[in-house]
Parts: structure tokens; sequence; C-alpha cells
């Protein structure tokens, strides 16, 4: 595969590598980064006078930084590649429904992984597949309700931050609040009383289980792959969002990291257990009074944190997975870690922050593929190994009572 | 300590040529837990290291001690005595962690120590299906004869499987 846009110009010097020896050369700078940290770190240099060395080592990680960066870079390559195909997608649709759809795309330029770009164009088939079939209305109903004939799917991609985040929004009829509602209750998800917020309705769309083959004729098709979409999103550490207006089209958005390779996080300390987070799912790291802390004896035993007049919820994490991680009669973490999570914030207690460093991910394979709430392993600079942790998994499963399955 | 038997494993004590492909299916590590010697095939062992630094890890049962970091990868360890039900043990400069890759997925033992490298020709496996539960696929492969000696033979599939392996009162040390 070609790893650069095809110029039949001269082509500025661009070559075709193939993704696996750039794959390689990834696999390469993580242990170069790796290496790095230990040599400076080793404790044999505990209580020697460096001068020099310190500023070699600075020099030398400053470059390493900048071949990691490099590096990631060399796999990054414009989003339209995927766009494109899902606009020949949308013509064959056309053709297929008999309805005129005319599809915008904005910020094709945007970069991202190529391994992600790989994995994307599936799931936002799906999505949008299910925009042009049963979002969009046919044209005699369209002109009915005083839209235009031809409807309209605009893709969109920006980067905000280290995301990239990508839409599909399309002027149709929108999600039936009363239909998806009433099938959420019927699965389970909702109480029958309960009257969720439009946010948290529309996410059991992508939630397993929720659409199977004789729901989606009666709940405008928006079922069909969203079990798909859902798990590459996992995959991809990624996530959705759904907003829709009835009569005025739905938009489903898509976060998701720009680079799968290193990640920008800072390391906890709880107990003898680290883990990591990524940096951009932190809001506030705080040093709580007692009287901030406030325990609440009816249900679980849970506990909030009172933050400027607001209370969050404290999310234990030697709780939430089961496993002491303190001695018994620890005194009170000293710190509370505050994560934005879609779920709303979470406190999480820790005993300290440790760091913050570009970590090298490793997938959860084997007898560790079943660790809740969390993304891989993270290596450490001294060599060390932390968990990284899944906060949007974590607040969503410690606020369904959370803990032991 | 670790490098050398990681040694001794590659250099074979017998002296038999070792990676010929047509009998190294019949080729057993064996180490000790206790007083019991027990084997796994020596498919799928990549290296025999001494005990490292284990970091914890939540939301695994207890016979999973943890992770090491080996030249970058990261190893899952199972004392094989916990999951075994038999008693915890210190470890020591004996115990060694057998580092192999099942279905895949790398996986530490961490045993009481390893003996040997051996050839057990299928002729001198004792098959029996009653060790375990009827039900599912038996832990024990077979019984190893070897001269006057047995070593207890382990698929290493549901070794390191959720399934419960917890030996007949009788055998557990």
């Amino acid at each position: 595969m070609s790893t650069a846009p095809d110029n039949s110009a001269a082509d500025g010097g661009l070559m075709r590598v193939s993704s696996d020896k750039i794959s390689r050369l990834m696999d390469l700078v993580g242990e170069l980064s790796l290496s790095v940290s230990e040599t400076v770190q080793s404790s044999d240099l505990a209580g020697l006078q460096l001068t020099n060395f310190d500023a070699a080592v600075h020099r030398l990680n400053m470059i390493v930084r900048e071949v990691q960066d490099a590096a990631t870079e060399l796999r990054l390559v414009p989003v339209d590649d995927v766009f494109r195909r899902l606009r020949r997608m949308v013509r064959e649709l056309e053709r297929q429904t008999g309805k005129q759809i005319e599809m915008d795309i904005e910020g094709g330029d945007t970069a991202i992984d190529k391994l992600v770009a790989d994995r994307l164009y599936d799931p936002l088939l799906h999505v949008v597949r299910n925009s042009a079939d049963h979002g969009l209305e046919g044209p005699e109903e369209r002109v009915a309700n005083g839209k235009p004939a031809q409807g309209r799917i605009v893709l969109s991609a920006a980067q905000v931050g280290s995301e990239v985040r990508i839409t599909v929004a399309d002027d149709g009829r929108g999600l039936s609040r009363e239909k998806i509602l009433k099938k959420a209750r019927e699965k389970g998800f909702f109480g029958l009383d309960e009257e969720p917020e439009p946010a948290a309705l529309w996410k059991v769309i992508f939630e397993p289980g929720f659409s199977t083959a004789e729901v989606v004729s009666n709940l405008s098709g928006r079922g069909v792959g969203m079990d798909v979409l859902n798990a590459t999103m996992q995959a991809l550490r990624g996530r959705i969002g759904v907003d829709s207006t009835a009569g005025q089209g739905t938009r489903v958005a898509l976060h998701i990291p720009v680079s799968l390779a290193f990640l920008d996080c800072i390391i906890l300390r709880l107990g003898h257990q680290l883990f990591a987070v990524p940096i951009d799912v932190i809001s506030e790291i705080a040093k709580p009074a007692p009287e901030e802390r406030m325990a609440i004896s009816a249900g679980t035993g849970s506990e909030m944190f009172r933050l400027r007049g607001a209370f969050i919820p404290i999310c234990r994490l030697d709780d939430f997975y089961g496993t002491p991680m303190r001695p018994a009669g620890s005194p009170p973490e000293p710190v509370l870690v505050v994560f934005n999570t879609a779920s709303g914030p979470i406190a999480v207690p820790v005993d300290e922050i440790l760091d913050r460093q570009q970590v090298v991910m490793k997938p959860l394979v084997g007898r560790l593929a079943h660790v809740r709430a969390s993304w891989g392993c993270a290596l450490l600079g001294t060599g060390e190994v932390a968990l990284v942790l899944d906060c949007e998994r974590l607040a969503a499963g410690s606020a369904n009572g959370g803990g032991l399955q | 300590m670790a490098q050398e038997t990681a040694e001794a494993t590659r250099s074979r004590p017998d002296g038999l040529p070792l990676g010929e492909a047509d009998n190294i299916e019949h080729m057993y590590l064996t180490f000790a837990l206790g007083s019991e010697e027990y084997g796994v095939t020596i498919v799928g062992v990549t290296e025999i290291v001494g005990m490292q630094r284990i970091m914890p890890v939540p939301d695994v049962p207890a016979y999973i001690k943890g992770v090491i970091n080996l030249r970058g990868k990261v190893i899952p360890l199972m004392d094989v005595r916990l999951r075994f039900g038999m008693p915890e043990r210190a470890y020591d400069e004996r115990t060694v962690v057998i580092v192999m890759d099942v279905g895949d997925a790398p996986i530490g033992l961490i045993v009481d120590g390893v003996s040997e490298v051996l050839e057990i020709p299928p002729g001198q496996v004792d098959r029996h299906t009653q060790f375990g539960r009827a039900t599912t696929r038996p832990v024990i492969a077979g019984i190893g004869r070897i001269g006057d000696r047995v070593a207890v033979l382990l698929d290493t599939s549901v070794l390191v499987s959720d399934s419960d392996v917890s030996l007949p009162a009788d055998m557990a040390a």
C-alpha cells in the first residue's frame, strides 16, 4: 500500500514504502525510547556527580522525542482516502434507493494513523449507509416536509487536541425517541418510568445486542452494523457520540486518537499498583481536605468529592477491581484525580502522581484479555508496567454498581 | 542462574540434537512442584528466566501473580502451585519462570525449578481420561515414564485457560 498520495505530476520526491517497514521502525523507536530511559535511570548512576552526562541526557531525550514524532508522522495519511471510498458508496446507494443524495466532505486533509484509517472504512460505511438508507427520506416525503428534495450527508473530519473527530451528519428524519426508548426498555437498558437524557438514550443503539434483525425495519434501520462500529471504536480507543433532532437529522461523531503507537499519559500510583491515564481525560488533580470527602452509607456505600460546590462521585480502583491494593487500615489517599468522561466526572483516589510520559502501549492478550476498563499495558521508562485506564468504561462500570460482576 | 538454566535447556544434557522436526513434539521440559515432577511440551517454550520483579495487575485470579517486562514484552506470570491449589511457597534462587507462547499469547509459568528436557515417546506416555473432570478437557495430558521416574504431562492450553484444574486431593502436594 502506498503511504503517500499518488501524484501523477513530478511527485515532489514521494516514494512508496511498505507499511510493514514503517511498523518495524515504529517498534524499534519504541524500544529505543525504552532503552534510553532504562539507561538514563539506571540505579548504577545513583549518587554520581554527572554534570556533563545530564546535559547529554537532556539532548538525547529531546532527540528521541523528535524521532518518535517523526516516526509517528510517517504513518499519517489524509482521512480523505477513506472519505473518497465512501463517496463512491453513496453514488451506489443513490441508484439502489432512488433517493437524491448530496455528499459533502469537509476536512479531508486531516491526518490520521494509517492503521486507524484502514479500520475506519467499515464502521463509517455502516453509519453512512444508515444515514442514506434510513435517515434520509424519499424525495416526495422531503418536499412534503418543506425540505429540498435532495438529501444531504456531510462527512467531516477535524483534529481536536490529540484526537480526530469524524462526524457523519444527515438532514433526514432523525432518530425516533419513542421507538428506541420502547426497545431499550424491553431490553432492560432503562426502567419503565425512566426518561433518559437524549444523549444517554441514543447511546443504547451501540450497545451489543440492542439491534437485532427484526427491529431494523421499524427502528429507522439504525441498528445494522452498530455493534461493529462499537467494537472497532473500542479497539481504536475511540468514543462515539450521537445527536439527533426529530425532523432535522442525525449526527454521529467518532472521536479517535490520531496515533495508536504512543500515548501521552500521567502515571498514578495506588498502593503497589501503577496506572497510566491519557492526559486529555484528566480535568483536575486535587488534594482534598477531609471535609470535602463525604461518605454516603445508603446504597452501596459510595463516597462523593465536593469540588467548588459540585459533588463528584468517587470511584475507588481497589473496589472496582475487587483487588486490595493498599495495606488494610491505610489513611485515606492524599490525592484525588478527576476524570472527565461521557458519563460525567469521576474522582479517583490515588497515593501519588508520579510522572507525565509518552508511553508505549501493549495490548492485553491471553490471560490479561479480561482485565476490565483498560486499554492495555504501558511500558514506562523505568521498565515498570502500568495499566492504562479506560476512564469511560471505568465510569460506566462504577455507575452500574461497579465492582464485581 | 537464569542464564545457566536457559543454557542447560538449549544444550541438551543427554546430547541429542535439539530441534529435530520429527520428534520435537515428544520433547518435554520437566519441572518440579514440591516433590512431584511435571512436564510441558517444549513446543511454544521460548525461554527460561530467573524470577524477575513482578508488577501486580488487578482483575485477574490470584494465581496470576502479575506481569514482568521481559525486554519490552509484557508477560503475565502464573504461579502453577496456586493454579493447582497447592500451598504457596516463597520464591527462592531455584524458582524459575518458563516463558511460553500458548495460543499466540505469552505466559510465564512460575515453578519450583526446572529439571531437564527429555524425549518421551508416545509409547512411554500413559493417557488416562479419568484424570480431571469427565465433562471438560483434562489438564493432565498423560503420565510420562522416564526410567523409574514419572512426570505428569500437562496440557498447556488447559493450564492457561480459566477452567477449574484443581488436582484431586491425593495428588496435591
